[in-house]
């Protein structure tokens, strides 16, 4: 199967193999943004799909609002020189 | 010249420590390791301060410096990543979750996110800390850190097609193993 053939082309495959780049809108093209944000919209399986995951990396990234040692702190300070 | 560079990176580096520490922190899962992993990138960062370019991207400078000190000096076995099983995750069910979630109850309202919610910020790190090195490195650097593709490709030293597929491999893992984890909290059946 061609998957350049537009007989066999699948807009929802599509939508979703690219929603991991959808997720980092800055790394797609205008043109292709407006596609996938047009099926996701017009699509509500793919989109319910898209907004979960946006969710739930939202979600993990919360998860981890790191706060460095003070001691490791120091020991920068005093390599650069700051202390 | 160096002194200017030393300047910029005195400025401009150190508030980038806590977030470097994160990221250190979700590698090796380990605090005190993670700690010498920033330590020593500063370290390396400081002695070839000559080869940044002031006015260029000095955090994607560092964390290219991080990912690399932990994975030469730092990762348990140096020579070979974790093996993991790419036919596995070839096939594996990218939306598990949410497939899991939605098929369990369609007509209640967004049970996903019902059960989203009492996940704690523990039970995702615990996930992400699960997830076999390669994925873990390329989700921290680009979905918890904000790192382009291009940025993580360096600092994995690896194509970006690479990047791509480890990330999304990575976050199909990830609902796979929070779906286990709501299985062992009662939350949903198996
Ligand atoms: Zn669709």
């Amino acid at each position: 199967m061609n998957p350049f053939d537009p007989k066999h082309w699948d807009p929802c495959n599509e939508a979703l193999e690219r929603v991991h780049e959808f997720l980092n809108q800055r790394e797609l093209t205008p043109q292709d943004q407006a596609d996938i944000r047009r099926h996701l919209t017009d699509c509500p399986p793919c989109g319910d799909r898209f907004d979960f995951e946006e969710k739930l990396l939202e979600r993990l990234k919360k998860s981890d609002p790191c706060q460095c040692p003070e001691r490791l702190r120091a020991r920068i300070k005093a390599l650069l020189d700051l202390t | 010249m160096n002194d200017d560079r030393r300047l910029e990176f005195k400025e401009k580096a150190l508030p980038l420590l806590d977030e470097l520490y994160g990221a250190a922190l979700r590698m090796t899962r380990n605090p005190s390791m993670a700690e010498d992993v920033v330590a020593e990138s500063f370290a390396r960062a400081w002695k070839s301060i000559d080869q940044f370019q002031p006015g260029t991207n000095l955090r994607a400078w560092m964390y290219r410096i991080l990912t690399n000190t932990y994975i030469t000096h730092f990762r348990k076995n140096k020579r070979e990543p974790e093996k993991v099983s790419v036919d596995a995750y070839e096939k594996a069910d990218h939306f598990h979750l949410y497939n899991k979630l939605s098929s369990r109850a369609p007509s209640a309202p967004d049970p996903a996110k019902e059960v989203m919610g009492r996940f704690t910020n523990e039970d995702f790190r615990k996930a992400l800390d699960l997830l076999p090195e390669e994925y873990r490195t390329a989700v921290v650097l680009f979905d918890l850190e904000g790192l382009s593709y291009q940025e993580v490709a360096s600092a994995l030293d690896v194509p970006i097609g690479t990047v791509r597929s480890r990330l999304a491999r990575g976050r199909a893992l990830l609902q796979t193993t929070l779906h286990q984890h709501a299985v062992e909290l009662g939350l949903v059946p198996a």
